[in-house]
């Protein structure tokens, strides 16, 4: 612990002079000494001569540590190395080398200009030790050159006592975060083979297979889409609670710096581009077709394209767990780190180009949906009579189509910069790294909202039908959305507020930013409105929507918060946002899409999910969402900023930090129990009917559970209710109610309607 | 948490207030909306009048003057919000009279400070209470971001850009400096120590 303190002092040197004050450091990458800017390894060899393979018990020996090749020793600060050693005792023996007071050995100011030092060893007293020597050197050349990078290289050593047995390397093969994330697939594994039906032979199996590998049907590439994202919810998940292990405790080293910062990267792009999207566009495969009435996207084999992209995309950045680690640079991938030879981590190049091929999935897709619900839409359900979970999709594959093709350039400008020299960002070059961060937050920010707005659109579903009654403000509602979708596009700034921008332009985004409020608010209103005067039928579906409901909330004030300039120089890249965000989009999105699992659980399956395991669920995951995330408010307000491996002991950051971990372990074991549920429910099987809750009004409750194999046997006409059976307050005119739009009462269906819907299959 | 007298602590508080305001309406009228209107299974389901029906686009319901209300008063809201950043913001971006400057230069992973007087320290900065001081912050390699929690204050270090924040040490005592923005493998171990130094001026 005292270490990593001594780092923090330690670690003081500009760029290109070697560590005057001696390399120390438990954060130093085991690959060797990165300690300076633009550094680049295995140009220098390190030798450590004079260490006995076998030792004699508590004999001095003397070391001699040279480094051979680097640049010439033209100036001061030449040279520099750290020796560490798993047993015995080091002795400086002149005023070139200095002991740590963790037991390694390094140079000191009046040794930083040499290649070589001679330092002595005391072996240990026990005869059945074995001894792993690290030694750690950089080159330098001394011109102080921002740009002159050092050389640095490792090399190590092993001495064995007389009575020592040949090490085992057992205990080194399974270190604490491979078993962790062992264990939790194993468990995937239980939970897949409990999935299949008993009595299966091989053939069902390769049968069932090989549909889903082959179809283009909207239903099933929709399941395709939501198991995959779930799969990589509960990925992403495990690399969360490696974060949040290794944060329990101040200095934790339960994960090293260098696998810390790849968890939190991973854990970001997965958890947006490979389950929040995948599960969104799961369900809007498969509902937004029943909902408008249409047999199936407007191209069911561009649709299935989309799809497979998804998991050729996932699996080109996770291949880089097996070239040497993943991407390292955040999700955001902020240059010039992210092409700088600091985060040469080669996972970093397939994290980029996995993003670009997600980004051609999800354009396609986005097409595809916006072709559908123009021209798909069944007799009677014109633009303003679509349900609003459709409203919600349409609104973001609009939002996808103009963002996403953002975010594929700023990515292949960056793969240019990276792979063939260009300098769209490298400020060394005459590059604007700022750039990058217009690109990207001019991608990034409806992005978020792509991820949010179909949870918007799944509580007004569920709210509406469990409250039976119709929602509360249909067309507010609507537009209200559209609002959202275009404030989208002009508050990308709100990341950019520690950015030196112009005081205008931040000045213009805090604005719009706070006028984001207006429409959230007449969505949170509508929706609590819709809830009064229901008949609330509280299962568990329910219950994640008004989950949400609060989350939300509480996630959309402490927005509030962020987007005024002087409240945000404090918070931003504070835990304070970590906390925001997450309640944005783990409150939120998720909460709703648990929401629409239980909801439309019986329209894809035929069968309900049990509600008692469904309320276990529920208050498992509200109680541990909040006290996960609810502490983090606390530690940005302390100033602990986000994507830190470790964090100093006495700031009074411990608590909080403990606290959010045991609430990230309660989150994990409740969300288990919805595998818990499908497999329970599976079993013991609640038959559904086509109205599943006998109070839904969209087209997909009008169709069986499951919708046939074309969706619709016929395809159906949507009617007006207060022309049908009318309200004894409607019966009059329409004009009595003056709130009463008249698109909404209008007497016989609009021919425009008819005639959209001539391409209908 | 930042200290008294800074602009984050004019602004947080109204903030803060208005949140919990608005946190409590929206979470009392959830809770009586569960309480009131709840049908527990069991109980014959109340059917309303204007219950949805499959395949049909339900009945109209709405209050366009409620709606209009929860329009308007957000917005105001926001107006006022607004408005009370205005005075705290020109603070943040005003330059006080006769700062003492301070270069801050960013590098993996160390900050170093260069006074008016020319040395240079790493990893730890030393300041007069009471004295306004300006730092100009650039980088010599990746994006790193100058935070002093102390102040709530926080800028961008990028290179080849000259970024500044301004900040006034109102009272004596060691306060850490951080590295808010992630910039590798050691981002975490950036840090180092603010010492303001004695006395402060009275009032």
């Amino acid at each position: 612990m005292a270490v990593c303190l001594l780092l923090v002092l330690g670690a003081v040197a500009p760029a290109s002079l070697s560590l005057s004050g001696g390399i120390s450091s438990p954060t130093l990458p085991a690959e060797g000494c990165t300690c300076h800017g633009g550094g680049k390894p295995g140009a220098v060899t390190p030798h450590l001569d004079g260490v006995p393979s076998q030792y004699e018990p508590s004999k001095v020996y003397q070391l001699n540590i040279s480094i051979e090749g680097g640049p010439p020793i033209g100036g001061v600060n030449a040279g520099g190395f750290n020796l560490a050693a798993t047993g015995g005792a080091f002795l400086s023996l002149n005023e070139t080398t200095q002991v740590f007071p963790s037991g390694e050995i390094g140079h000191t100011t009046a040794g930083n200009n040499q290649r070589a030092w001679v330092v002595q060893w005391t072996a240990p007293a026990e005869t059945d030790k074995v001894v792993d020597f690290r030694l750690l050197t950089n080159a330098v050349d001394g011109s102080a050159s921002p740009d002159a990078p050092d050389q640095w290289n490792r090399a190590t050593a092993q001495s064995m006592g007389p009575d020592a047995s040949a090490p085992t390397t057992s205990t080194e093969l399974i270190d604490g975060p491979t078993a962790f994330v062992l264990l939790a697939m194993a468990m995937l594994a239980i939970v897949v083979y409990a999935l299949i039906p008993k009595g299966w032979s091989k053939e069902d199996f390769y049968q069932t297979i090989w549909a889903y590998l082959t179809t283009t049907d909207h239903k099933r590439v929709g399941m395709l889409y939501i198991a995959t994202g779930f799969a990589f919810f509960f990925l992403g998940g495990i690399m969360a609670l490696l974060i949040r292990v290794q944060l329990a405790f101040p200095e934790n080293d339960f994960l090293s710096p260098s696998q810390y910062n790849q968890a939190f990267t991973m854990h970001g792009t997965t958890m947006i581009f490979l389950a929040a999207m995948p599960i969104i566009f799961g369900f809007a495969n498969f509902v937004v077709p029943l909902q408008i009435g249409a047999r199936d996207l407007a191209f069911p084999r561009i649709n299935a394209l989309g799809y497979w992209l998804l998991p050729a995309g996932a699996s080109i950045i996770y291949l880089g767990l097996f070239t040497g680690g993943t991407g390292d640079v955040g999700w955001t991938g902020y240059p010039p780190y992210s092409e700088s030879p600091t985060s040469q981590s080669p996972g970093t190049q397939l994290w980029v180009m996995g993003q670009v091929l997600l980004g051609i999935s999800s354009t396609l897709t986005g097409v595809n949906f916006i072709a559908t619900i123009m021209t798909l839409r069944a007799p009677g359900v014109t633009l303003l009579r679509v349900p609003l979970f459709t409203w919600s999709i349409l609104i973001t594959v609009f939002l996808l189509l103009l963002a996403i093709p953002v975010l594929t350039i700023a990515l292949v400008m960056l793969l240019l910069d990276r792979l063939i020299g260009t300098a769209f960002f490298d400020p060394s070059k005459g590059g604007d790294p700022v750039l990058w961060q217009h690109l990207f937050w001019y991608f990034g920010h409806p992005e978020v909202y792509i991820v949010i707005i179909p949870a918007f659109g799944v509580v007004s579903e569920v709210t509406a039908t469990m409250a039976r009654r119709p929602i509360f403000g249909y067309r507010s509602m609507v537009y209200a959305l559209v609002g959202l979708g275009a404030l989208s596009y002009i508050v990308w700034g709100h990341h950019m507020f520690t950015s030196g921008a112009n005081p205008l332009f931040r000045f213009l985004v805090m604005f719009t930013t706070m006028l984001v409020a207006v429409p959230t608010g007449i969505k949170i209103f509508n929706w609590l409105a819709t809830l009064t005067g229901g008949a609330l039928v509280l299962n568990t579906a329910l219950l994640f929507s008004v989950g949400f409901i609060a989350t939300f909330t509480m996630g959309g004030i402490s927005g509030m918060f962020l987007a005024s300039i002087p409240i945000d120089l404090h918070f931003h890249d504070t835990y304070f946002v970590v906390a925001h965000f997450h309640y944005v989009l783990f409150g939120g999105t998720i909460f709703a899409f648990l929401s629409a699992v239980y909801y439309w659980y019986p329209k894809i399956t035929g069968h309900f999910l049990n509600e008692r395991i469904g309320l276990v669920h529920f208050l498992g995951t509200f109680v541990g969402f909040n006290v996960t995330f609810y502490p983090m408010h606390e530690l940005g307000l302390l100033g602990m900023p986000r994507r830190t491996a470790f964090y100093v002991a006495g700031r009074g950051l411990e608590f909080d930090n403990l606290l959010a971990t045991v609430g990230a372990f309660i989150l994990a074991v409740s969300s288990a129990l919805l595998a818990v549920n499908i497999v329970y429910s599976r079993r013991n099987r609640v038959q559904a009917k086509d109205d599943a809750w006998e109070s839904g009004w969209s087209l997909e409750w009008v169709t069986s559970s499951p919708p046939p194999e074309h969706s619709f046997l016929k395809i159906p006409t949507l009617l007006v209710q207060s022309e049908v059976e009318p309200l004894p307050e409607e019966q009059g005119s329409p004009e009595a109610n003056p709130a009463i739009g008249s698109g909404l009462t209008a007497a016989a269906l609009p021919k425009r309607s008819r005639r959209r819907t001539k391409g209908s299959p | 948490m930042p200290g008294a007298g800074t602009p984050f602590n004019e602004v947080f508080p109204t903030f803060l207030w208005f949140s919990i305001a608005i946190g409590v309406f929206v979470a009392v009228w959830l809770c009586l909306n569960l309480i009131l209107f709840r049908t527990p299974k069991g109980t014959k389901r109340r059917r309303p009048k204007d219950a949805p029906k499959p395949g049909m686009f339900p009945h109209h319901r709405g209050n366009l003057r409620l709606e209009l209300l929860w329009t308007v008063i957000p917005s105001l809201i926001v107006a006022y919000l607004t408005f009370a950043t205005l005075a705290p913001l020109d603070e943040v971006w005003g330059t006080p009279d006769n700062p003492v400057r301070i270069q801050v230069t960013g590098s993996q992973w160390v900050w170093a400070f260069t006074y008016e007087n020319g040395t240079t320290s790493y990893a730890h900065l030393d300041v007069r209470c009471g004295v306004a001081y300006e730092a100009r912050i650039t980088s010599t390699d990746v994006i790193h971001s100058l935070f002093i929690p102390q102040y709530g204050v926080k800028e961008d270090a990028v290179r080849g850009v000259d970024t500044k924040l301004t900040f006034t040490p109102t009272e004596t005592g060691t306060f850490p400096i951080l590295c808010a923005e992630y910039c590798g493998l050691s981002h975490a171990a950036m840090q180092a120590t603010l010492t303001v130094h004695g006395p402060c001026p009275s009032g």
